[in-house]
């Protein structure tokens, strides 16, 4: 039976999608973009972020693209990814989870100040 | 340096990860190179690139590479085990003698350390609670350190069952104190005992330590040639650490989830240190629940209610122990005290979750009980009604709990006791001691059983024999005192006398045989059984109730006692 890598989703490749929501991006941009959206928490280093790339290759989560007008040699060091349709449903159901544990955290008080 | 440092580290990943992602890696790392310049960000990229290697690698390992090189399924069916090779690349001799050493270090350093013994400590946020594998190296650090009379402040924790110690052998008088070593001296001598004066049975426990020459008490230690048949060791000199009986009840909760206390029904002492203890600081943060023997499981609700502070009729909630089985005599009013005192403690604190006392006894409605054929089942089933309501109503809700019930229902052993001083009575078919197996009682069993782990505590006197003598040595212990019976003179004592006040004989069986902790709230001379005053009983519907209830479980009324009596000196009222 095959390993369930991505269930449940871990953060990292979670950001990883959500980075990938507004467009293609390369390796070093999405670490970027994570580090972006994460607040300066989570910076990815090249072991996670293409360890998680490749789980999510294999998912069929995201996918990669050719960029029109890249060299040969430029595309073999840049590579772009993007969200798949499949990709895109499971980061919205992974937000929508989180939304809820909001919601729940926002009804018994957890969060305050700024969260509310 | 850090893209020379990634290169190393990089070798730690698959080859397959290598090649399919080793260039786009390294121009990130040239990419971060560029963007992040000081010192402050190069030393935070040397340490995400360390601490990447630590959460990156599993990943990279569990992925398949399958999508990328389309690679051929493998040939093997589904479900017939077969080996796959995670790495196509052999592994070079630098990573094999890296990983031999690292593995050859990893096993040595294992085996050290389970050489050696391990200090026991509370987890920080385990709230006192011990773990199966905490409670297993508790149990083999005693196993090494026989003599440890505990740490700290607290009483030494003893949780091992008494089934599982070594039988018992004593030295004969003959052979003194020292530890016997042969099969005779490890046998009790029928035609000593049978031929034993009954007179001189009496000074075999004093404090002189002098043993008399013959006979099955003269087989029994004295409390200062007391040599401890678990340690091999002698420990007549052995002071115990005794500490203030409440704030070391307490704290015996950080350590475990259940206290047994076996106690002396009707001891007036006794109640008036619980009635002090529940309302002693700190114990309603420790304590969930109090499961009491004196209590009719049909008050439970009523009970609930009266003990969170509703203006319930005192008269409602007496019947929770005016109307329990088992008792003789009527109800000591000590048990009413308790009732209320766990009323005051949570009154003290409105809003939060209080006491709560938990009925152990079995849901009787004496209306009904018209004959002993109605009782019996109630009588027999006493323990069980009991170690359910702690299983449902405590270890399911994984409470800290103090459980309450006559000491004959939870001391270890008491069973094999009692029938050895039945055999030694009739001074015949006497069995060897060696061959005492002492087991924990039923209760006690039935909570292990689930995998809590029990601390027991017994009440006692300073009573050694059934003649009245005492030992002088309780004199010097600052009452109310608990005292951990492990390695010292007090656990060698005779339980029997000890724990019965002097009602019961000395038999083989000492009180760190029967227990791991005595309560000594005060001497013989001062402890009394307080009983109802005439005025509640003569003419009384309670009286009258109590006399009809004799009759049904006796065949015949009892007369009862009345206001407070001595407590050690008259067996005849040891009836429960």
């Amino acid at each position: 039976m095959p390993k369930r890598k991505l269930d449940p989703l871990p953060a990292a490749a979670f950001q990883i999608m959500l980075a990938l929501s507004d467009g293609e991006l390369h390796g070093y941009a999405i670490m970027r973009e994570v580090e972006e959206q994460s607040g300066g928490r989570l910076r990815l280093g090249p072991g996670t972020l293409y360890g998680s790339i490749q789980a999510l290759l294999e998912g069929k989560l995201i996918e990669e693209v050719d960029r029109p007008g890249d060299t040969e040699e430029r595309r073999e060091r840049r590579r772009y990814y993007r969200l798949t349709a499949a990709g895109r449903k499971r980061t919205r159901s992974e937000a929508e989870k989180m939304a809820d544990v909001l919601r729940v955290a926002r009804a018994r008080k957890i969060l305050r100040g700024d969260y509310v | 340096m850090s893209e020379k440092m990634f290169t190393r580290l990089f070798r730690l990943y698959p080859s397959r990860f290598r090649k399919q992602y080793g260039d786009e890696a390294l121009q990130l790392i040239r990419d971060r190179l560029r963007d992040e310049t000081g010192f402050f960000k190069r030393a935070r990229l040397v340490w995400d690139l360390l601490a990447d290697v630590l959460t990156g690698l599993p990943q990279a390992y569990r992925n398949s590479y399958a999508v990328m090189e389309q690679a051929p399924a493998p040939g093997n069916a589904e479900g017939i085990p077969s080996f796959r090779v995670l790495d196509s690349e052999p592994l070079g001799r630098g990573s094999i003698l890296i990983g031999g050493t690292l593995s050859l270090g990893t096993i040595a350093a294992f085996g050290f350390l389970l050489s050696r013994p391990i200090a026991y400590i509370t987890l920080p946020g385990s709230n006192g609670r011990v773990s199966p594998i905490e409670s297993v190296i508790e149990r083999l650090n005693r196993g090494m350190t026989p003599d440890s009379t505990g740490g700290g402040d607290e009483p030494a924790a003893k949780s091992t069952s008494a089934s599982e110690r070594q039988p018992h052998s004593w030295p004969t008088a003959a052979a003194g104190p020292s530890k016997p070593d042969d099969e005779q001296n490890q046998l009790v001598s029928i035609q000593a005992l049978q031929a034993l004066p009954e007179n001189t049975k009496r000074d075999n426990f004093g404090t002189s330590g002098n043993v008399p020459a013959n006979g099955l008490i003269a087989n029994i230690p004295s409390a200062s040639h007391a040599w401890n048949p678990v340690t091999g060791h002698d420990q007549s000199l052995q002071q115990p650490r005794v500490q203030n009986a409440s704030s070391a009840l307490i704290r015996l909760f950080h350590r475990y989830d259940v206290v047994m206390f076996g106690e002396a029904h009707d001891s007036e002492q006794e109640y008036r240190w619980l009635c002090a203890l529940v309302k002693t600081p700190g114990f309603s943060d420790q304590v969930d629940d109090i499961v009491v023997e004196f209590g009719n499981g049909l008050y439970q609700k009523t009970v609930d209610r009266y003990v969170a502070g509703e203006d319930i009729p005192f008269t409602e909630v007496q019947g929770a122990w005016r109307n329990m089985v088992g008792n003789v005599l009527p109800v000591s009013p000590e048990y009413g005290w308790l009732y209320k005192a766990v009323r005051e403690a949570n009154m003290e604190h409105p809003g939060k979750r209080g006491i709560r006392l938990v009925m152990g006894g079995p849901p009787v409605d004496w209306d009904k009980i018209k004959s002993s054929a109605d009782l019996a089942p109630y009588e027999r089933e006493r323990e069980q009604w009991y170690v359910q309501v702690v299983k449902t109503e405590v270890l399911a809700k994984h409470h800290h709990a103090l459980l309450i019930m006559g000491a004959g229902h939870f001391l270890r052993g008491q069973q094999e006791a009692l029938q050895f001083e039945r055999a030694a009575e009739r001074h015949h078919n006497l069995p060897r001691l060696d061959r005492i197996k002492l087991s924990p009682g039923y209760v006690e069993r039935e909570i292990r059983a689930t995998g809590a782990n029990p601390y027991l505590v017994v009440f006692g006197t300073n009573a050694i024999d059934n003649h009245g003598d005492v030992d002088e040595r309780f004199d010097s212990l600052p009452a109310p005192v608990l005292v951990p019976l492990s390695g010292n003179w007090v656990g060698a004592l005779p339980a029997q006398p000890v724990i019965s006040g002097g009602h019961a004989p000395a038999i083989p069986v000492t009180l760190a045989d029967q227990a791991d902790a005595l309560l000594y709230v005060g001497p013989c001379s001062v402890l009394r059984t307080l009983y109802l005053s005439p005025a509640d009983l003569d003419g009384t519907a309670y009286g009258q109730e109590m006399t009809r209830r004799d009759i049904i479980a006796l065949g015949h009324p009892v007369t009862f006692p009345y206001g407070a009596v001595p407590q050690c000196v008259r067996p005849e009222q040891s009836l429960r």
